[in-house]
């Protein structure tokens, strides 16, 4: 093997020690026998691994495990009738926007609109929730088997995955 | 990371929040942390952090019990929070801000004082910096997190060798900007 071949290696899985048997050995052979490569491995080691095996660790603030367990406790406690929090901003916003004059307009006009479009919404509900079930599968599968993606060469996979991620 | 014991993940999956608490504590350092550094800044590490378990705990009862728990917690670390680099970056117009004042509360045995230590902080910082996301994700896993290849591979969706190039190339620009910082100091 040539330098530029071994302080490749050097740079990968030679100083990652990801390296064994014969390869290892090889590598070894040539530094014993290249000043280049030993100064190249020599000054790799300073600049990009000393470095941050200096790096400290901080622990996480304890407010965010009290926000977690606050935010799963109060779904807990949610009835499930309740109604979504974004509907209930809509409800009221119609409350204040309302003047006793338009409300009977606004009524006519909702209703009317409702059973037109009643037809319709039943049936894209219902294949929407069929959808968001299948990709709730599709996400349980992909994300979850560690060892199924390990020949794609991609970075972070499909728009759906990185949606559920 | 902390290894996660097989009953404490079935318990958590049933919505038990003690055993997920047992759970947060084993890994929190590790997504925290993780966070941190792709990302630069605490608020943003805070976020995530609390995003990841938040999904982790709605998840749970989908997750396949063969597979690793802790390669699925490396992967939705690793997106999220390189997804909010990336978004912090569009939105800044490709500047982001890092937190350079506080050190870490953790600091290896080998570093005696506080000038050191704050040394060695903004060494870790700028080298970083000078990275894509891409690379700098291969970087923190492996030499701050001590992942092995294999792991990184899997937290990150990519091929080995991916990683391999990735990491040579990290390492190559991190090697030109030592060179560049000694000539500008010369
Ligand atoms: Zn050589």
């Amino acid at each position: 093997m040539n330098c530029e071949k071994i302080q490749e290696l050097i740079l990968t899985d030679y100083l990652d020690g990801q390296m064994q048997g014969k390869q290892k050995e090889c590598v070894e052979q040539h530094l014993l026998r290249c000043f280049r490569c030993r100064e190249f491995l020599e000054h790799a080691r300073k600049t990009v691994v000393e470095p941050f095996t200096r790096a400290g660790r901080d622990i996480p603030p304890e407010f965010i495990w009290a926000r977690i367990r606050e935010s799963i406790i109060a779904e807990k406690e949610r009835p499930a009738y309740a109604v979504p929090g974004f509907l209930e901003k809509l409800i009221s916003r119609f409350r204040v926007l309302s003047p006793y004059p338009v409300i009977g307009t606004v009524i006519m006009a909702i209703f009317i609109i409702g059973i037109a479009i009643q037809f319709k919404t039943s049936t894209t509900a219902r294949v929407k929730s069929e959808v968001q079930e299948q990709i709730e599968y599709l996400v349980s599968v992909t994300e979850m088997t560690p060892g199924n993606s390990m020949n794609e060469k991609t970075g972070f996979g499909t728009v759906i995955e990185e949606y559920f991620l | 990371m902390q290894d996660i014991a097989h009953d404490i993940l079935i318990q958590a999956s049933k919505g038990d929040v003690d055993s997920f608490e047992l759970i947060y504590k084993a890994a929190a350092g590790f997504v925290y942390n993780v966070a941190f550094r792709v990302i630069g800044n605490r608020q943003d590490a805070e976020e995530i952090t609390q995003e990841v378990f938040l999904v982790i705990y709605h998840k749970l009862k989908y997750f396949r019990f063969q597979a690793s728990f802790k390669t699925w917690i490396y992967r939705i670390t690793m997106n999220r929070a390189i997804n909010r680099y990336k978004k912090n970056l569009r939105e800044r117009g490709g500047m982001v801000e890092y937190d350079e004042t506080v050190c870490p509360v953790i600091v290896p045995h080998e570093i005696e004082n506080k000038i050191n230590q704050e040394q060695c902080e903004d060494t870790v910082i700028s080298l970083l910096k000078s990275l894509n996301p891409d690379q700098k994700a291969c970087i923190v896993l492996r030499n701050i997190e001590g992942l092995s290849y294999q792991e990184i591979a899997e937290a990150l969706k990519i091929n080995i060798n991916t990683v391999r190039s990735r990491l040579k190339r990290a390492r190559e620009s991190l090697i030109a900007l030592g060179k560049e910082v000694v000539k500008n100091e010369l």
